[in-house]
């Protein structure tokens, strides 16, 4: 039968096309928009020229050809301008959002579809390397589906149009266009569930092979499309003055999370800690030059961290230690460059150690920049007692201070003797020394003791609260000590420095840290999830005993002790609801695809072999116990139920299986309609006249005269329009008895 | 048997032409090892696709970054899926050609593929089929313009305008799914195979004599009995008479049908004859107007009853009674060579025998008795 079908037309086609197309190229100028540090002007612009154009096609019809032609020279000036102003990044990612426009507005030929799809796909790429956001993985699906349309609508436009889709006039196609709701009726369920299972099994396949591409380690990576972020949190820098630290607590996003493995038990408030200041002026605490030249110094690298900590290890892959506890964790771009640790570990992993440098001093771990997309690290045999060991100051590092020529290197000596330094106006230092006085009462005390009075001693002064005015008309310069003078509430900040300016008046080196106190534990993917709001700085007090012990004199942080306090982890508040399912999407993506690497594809080796060994061993478990209870169940002595239960349960499968076969499809053909071609009654219908052919049997003229008649019928089933077909049913079962 | 003339009818070839579906391994298998002829080759955009991903995959290694990885895996995806999709759409596809088996030269003729899906749930897409003439070296491209649903057919139709006489294969090549993203052609082929033979394309010529009526340049009536003749007789209706030929007076008066006897005209039947010789015919192009002069004077003598015979030169002749009897002289000549060998152009003009000469080097003769009767 031959089929004249009422489907899309040419025209109908170009438009779905041209759709699909602009679609991906809005798809993936929304990517730099996750690119906090790159200007969305030109994003902003373009993704409202492809929207306007989407919204109102027949205007971009109406364009003549010279406005192309003028378009695409106009990118030369602009992308120019951006090179010569910008770094290369940004330059290349406003070229390609300026061709991605154009080529999204203006495709017809076959080459420029495929060049439309690269450009999306590369801007895509490049703004997923840059973030490597969750959202990210959202519009490469988006994406991945409108290019598979897009492409599938272009090949079947091309055998419409005999293949000479490029001489469509868009003019043309454009007049009769009546809305997009209009036309999106007419695709048919068929080609959208077509459409649908081609979109799964690409995923599947692209999944599959994600998960196999063999991944090795290289030596030398290379960083592609580097970028700097706009900023870090200054109250997670190197320099932080009065206020810093809580101002970030206005921000409610996710900081960092932190994904524990391998431990039963976990500190009951963490102290995530990014960097400890040594250097005290005017109320704001910095880290000292000696100490921040170390950080920025590319001596004090991973390679060397063996001369101040001999039971550390930095290395690019995990140990082999399975039995160790492992914290993999994942800074959001933006937040520090500094990366936030609990304390003392016994490993770090770090994918690429060049680019970290150390501070042993101050505990601290730096990258080059405040990265611009979510960095990765993992700490194992993590110490939760809230001490650091210290470090004798430049002791053993004689040979380290001498370069490769002989040359000495200079050295700052101002360390340690920051971690002394006072208010610089003496009003303040005799205010603090009288507050010594009052909180030691004279009595000679260690440094746990003084940090417990003096900590007792601030809570009982102050209270908490996040905005703090200090008093103007103070004769006391120093904003900390005028804060304690006054006797108002203040923050973490105020709590912190005076602790640490008072127990160094009492002769203990102290210094500030900032970081982030403890965090959500989302109870969808077991993690910490910490946030802005959770940032922090509390004091550390060097106790003379080779250990920096933790102080946080904040109100309702409790009194410095040389005790881990831990908790279960099963036991741990969980935070639920839909903003934490949706931030365990993004973890989800970052521990299965973002940090997936030659271990974890080993991992997921062993675990998929596992698993189905696993139901292998179930599979036969089965079948033997099944067959043991048939067994069982046949030699057990028969009664009279379960003789008539059984007789009934045999003679109703067998008229099931008997009415199976009077329908037109029997028992096989239903089981084997998957793996056959072609109409099922056709074929059943032409089957049954192969197995009349070359019979020939002596029969009575009437019986002659009906098979010829059931022969004409099943011809009519085989050959015949199915208009004219009687029942098949009937027409097979006359055949089976006379055939 | 109905199904073994459908089997003789419909020459299927394709795929699916198999009267027995291959088992699902077998056609695994040949995913991997395709059958003689069949492969599959990536497109310009394929390469291009793969180049990409070559330098993805560069990038991905080198700067271990997962974001790459996953491009590369749906690129890799994306071209293994077109393999699969491509190979899936026409493994259930068969296809046979229908054309008439006679053409002619600067007449549309119509060779049509009948493409039909044997697949069961989903359409077949984008199949494209590359035809061929083998003598005309002439080719075409048809593209499956609509989807075609499970269990149905369409139609393909090139009209075919052929521009020299030839009796030619038309072929389908090969047969190619671009579908679904076009980077990978997955080649069948095309199994189909048709001889035709072109006829010449009519020409003009000019009668340069015209005895009698009807076509005849002779002829007379003669006292055989006929239809159209005088009447020489009358006798009684018998069943079968036409009505026309009842005389109603004769009839009226002795109360019984009678029915009228004319004599037949004798006509003159003629016999063409045809020599293919280099020698008598200088140039080629001579020799293919002599070609369509001979066809067109053969249709008309035949249209007027007027053709007994034609021959070409060291072939038998052929009696013309029929339409098909045409044809076959119309075959002949469609594959008419210009022969040196041939018997030296000597023509018999016995009889009402028609021969063909050049005329002034350019035009062509038709010669009855030594008397050219018309030219061309």
């Amino acid at each position: 039968m031959v089929r004249q079908s009422q489907k899309l037309s040419v025209n109908d086609m170009f438009r779905i096309k041209w759709l699909l197309g602009a679609t991906m190229a809005i798809v993936s100028i929304s990517s730099l928009f996750n690119l906090e540090s790159h200007t969305r002007v030109q994003g902003a612009v373009c993704f409202a020229v492809l929207a306007i154009s989407i919204v109102f096609p027949k205007l971009l019809a109406s364009a003549p050809p010279i406005v192309w032609k003028l378009f695409a020279f106009s990118i030369i000036p602009m992308v120019s301008i951006d090179i010569f102003a910008k770094e290369t990044v940004p330059a290349l990612l406003n070229l390609n959002t300026w061709l991605v426009l154009y080529r999204g507005l203006n495709h017809q030929k076959r080459r420029e579809e495929m060049q439309l799809v690269l450009l999306c796909l590369f801007l895509l790429v490049m703004a997923g390397m840059l973030t490597t956001s969750l959202v990210f993985g959202v519009q490469l699906l988006l994406y991945t589906g409108l290019a598979l349309g897009f492409l599938t609508m272009g090949t079947l436009l091309e055998s419409k149009s005999q293949g000479d889709s490029e001489g469509i006039d868009p003019k043309e196609a454009w007049k009769n266009h009546r809305g997009w709701w209009q036309l999106s009726n007419r695709a048919g369920y068929r080609n959208m569930a077509l459409g649908s299972a081609m979109f799964a099994s690409l995923l599947g396949i692209a999944g599959l092979a994600f998960l196999f591409i063999p991944r090795v380690d290289v030596e030398e990576k290379v960083d592609l499309f580097k970028m700097k972020a706009i900023s870090s949190q200054t109250g997670l820098s190197d320099s932080v003055q009065l206020g810093e630290v809580t101002n970030i607590k206005k921000d409610n996003r996710v900081a960092l999370r932190v994904d524990v493995s391998g431990r039963a038990f976990v500190p009951a408030m963490p102290y995530w800690r990014a960097l400890a200041l040594d250097e005290y002026k005017n109320g704001g605490f910095s880290v000292s030059p000696a100490l921040k030249n170390m950080l920025e110094d590319r001596r004090w690298t991973p390679y060397n961290a063996i001369r101040f900590w001999n039971d550390r290890w930095f290395a690019d892959t995990p140990s082999r230690d399975s039995m160790r506890d492992r914290w993999t964790f994942f800074l959001e771009p933006g937040v520090s460059k500094f990366l936030p640790v609990l304390g003392s570990f016994r490993h770090l992993t770090f994918s690429d150690l060049d680019k970290l440098s150390i501070g042993p001093y101050e505990h601290a771990f730096s990258l080059e920049d405040t990265p611009s997309k979510m960095v990765s690290y993992q700490l194992e045999g993590i110490d939760l007692s809230p001490t650091i060991p210290t470090i004798d100051t430049y002791s053993h590092l004689e040979d380290f201070n001498v370069d490769a020529k002989g040359r000495r290197y200079e050295q700052d000596s101002s360390y340690p003797r920051t971690l002394l330094e006072l208010p610089m106006d003496s009003g303040s230092r005799e205010y603090i020394d009288k507050v010594v006085r009052e909180i030691s009462q004279g009595v000679p005390m260690t440094a746990v003791d003084f940090a417990t009075k003096a900590t007792e001693y601030l809570a009982s002064a102050h209270g908490y609260s996040l905005s703090s005015t200090l008093p103007s008309d103070s004769s006391l310069e120093d904003p900390i000590a005028r804060w304690m003078n006054a006797g108002l509430d203040g923050h973490c900040e105020f709590f912190a420095s005076s602790l640490v300016l008072l127990s160094r008046a009492a002769g203990f080196q102290a210094r500030l840290v900032v970081g982030f106190k403890g965090g959500a534990w989302n109870a969808f993917e077991n993690y910490y999830m910490v946030r802005n709001s959770d940032a922090h700085a509390w004091a550390e007090i060097n106790d003379g005993q080779g250990n920096w012990l933790r102080v946080d004199p904040t109100p309702g942080s409790g009194l410095p002790t040389t005790v881990p306090q831990t908790i279960a982890l099963s036991s741990q508040i969980a935070e639920g609801g839909s903003q934490a399912y949706l931030d365990s999407l993004r973890m989800l993506w970052y521990r299965r695809i973002v940090n997936f690497d030659e271990q974890a594809q080993k991992e997921a080796a062993i675990q998929i072999k596992d698993f189905l060994l696993a139901y292998m061993q179930i599979a036969e478990e089965w079948t033997i116990k099944g067959i043991k209870e048939l067994y069982n169940w046949i030699v057990a002595p028969w009664s009279t139920k379960k003789f008539i239960t059984t007789t009934s349960s045999l003679v109703i499968a067998v008229l099931i299986l008997l009415y199976q076969r009077n329908l037109a499809l029997n028992y096989r053909e239903l089981l084997l309609v998957p793996f056959r071609r072609g109409d099922p009654i056709r074929r059943k219908a032409s089957k049954l006249l192969n197995r009349s052919e070359g019979k020939v049997a002596e029969v009575s003229e009437e019986l002659a005269v009906r098979r010829e008649n059931v022969i004409s019928e099943l011809q009519r089933l085989r050959f015949g329009p199915k208009e004219s077909w009687n029942d098949p049913r009937v027409v097979f079962r006359e055949a089976r008895r006379l055939l | 048997m109905a199904l073994l003339v459908s089997k003789d009818q419909f020459d299927w070839r394709g795929p699916a032409s198999t009267k027995e579906p291959k088992p699902f391994s077998r056609r695994i298998m040949e995913l991997f090892v395709p059958p003689k002829g069949e492969k599959v080759l990536p497109t310009a955009s394929g390469m291009m696709l793969i180049l990409i991903g070559l330098c993805l995959g560069l990038a991905a290694y080198n700067t271990e970054n997962n974001i790459l990885f996953i491009a590369l895996s749906l690129l890799i995806a994306t071209i293994v899926m077109s393999g699969i999709f491509c190979w899936s759409n026409i493994i259930s596809a068969r296809w046979r050609l229908e054309n008439s088996s006679t053409f002619r030269v600067g007449e549309t003729g119509e060779v049509a593929v009948v493409v039909e899906n044997a697949r069961q749930r989903f359409p077949l897409f984008s199949l494209l089929f590359e035809l061929g003439s083998d003598k005309t070296e002439e080719f075409r491209e048809l593209h499956l313009r609509d989807s075609v649903a499970p269990g149905e057919s369409a139609r393909l139709v090139w009209r075919y305008k052929p521009e020299r006489r030839c009796r030619t294969k038309i072929r389908i090549l090969e047969t190619t799914s671009l579908f679904p993203f076009g980077f990978l052609k997955k080649h069948v082929p095309g199994g189909c195979v048709s001889e035709v033979s072109i006829w010449p394309a009519r020409i003009e010529y000019r009668r340069l004599k015209n005895l009698g009526s009807g076509f005849g340049w002779q002829g007379a009536s003669t006292k055989a009995r006929g239809t159209t003749g005088e009447l020489i007789g009358l006798r009684e209706y018998s069943r079968g008479d036409a009505p026309r030929s009842i005389h109603w007076k004769v009839s009226a008066r002795q109360g019984a049908l009678v029915v009228k006897q004319n004599a037949a005209e004798s006509q003159a039947r003629y016999t063409l004859h045809v020599s293919h010789s280099k020698y008598l015919w200088p140039t080629k192009e001579i020799f293919e107007r002599m070609c369509s002069f001979v066809v067109s004077l053969a249709e008309d003598l035949f249209l007027a009853g007027d053709l007994d015979y034609c021959r070409i030169e060291g072939g038998p002749e052929i009696k013309i009674s029929r339409v098909s009897d045409l044809s076959t002289f119309f075959d002949q000549i469609s594959s008419l060579e210009w022969d040196a060998d041939s018997g030296g152009g000597k023509s018999e003009d016995a009889g009402n025998a028609v021969s063909f000469r050049p005329v002034d080097g350019i035009q062509v003769a038709a010669y009855l008795n030594g008397k050219a009767i018309a030219k061309a």
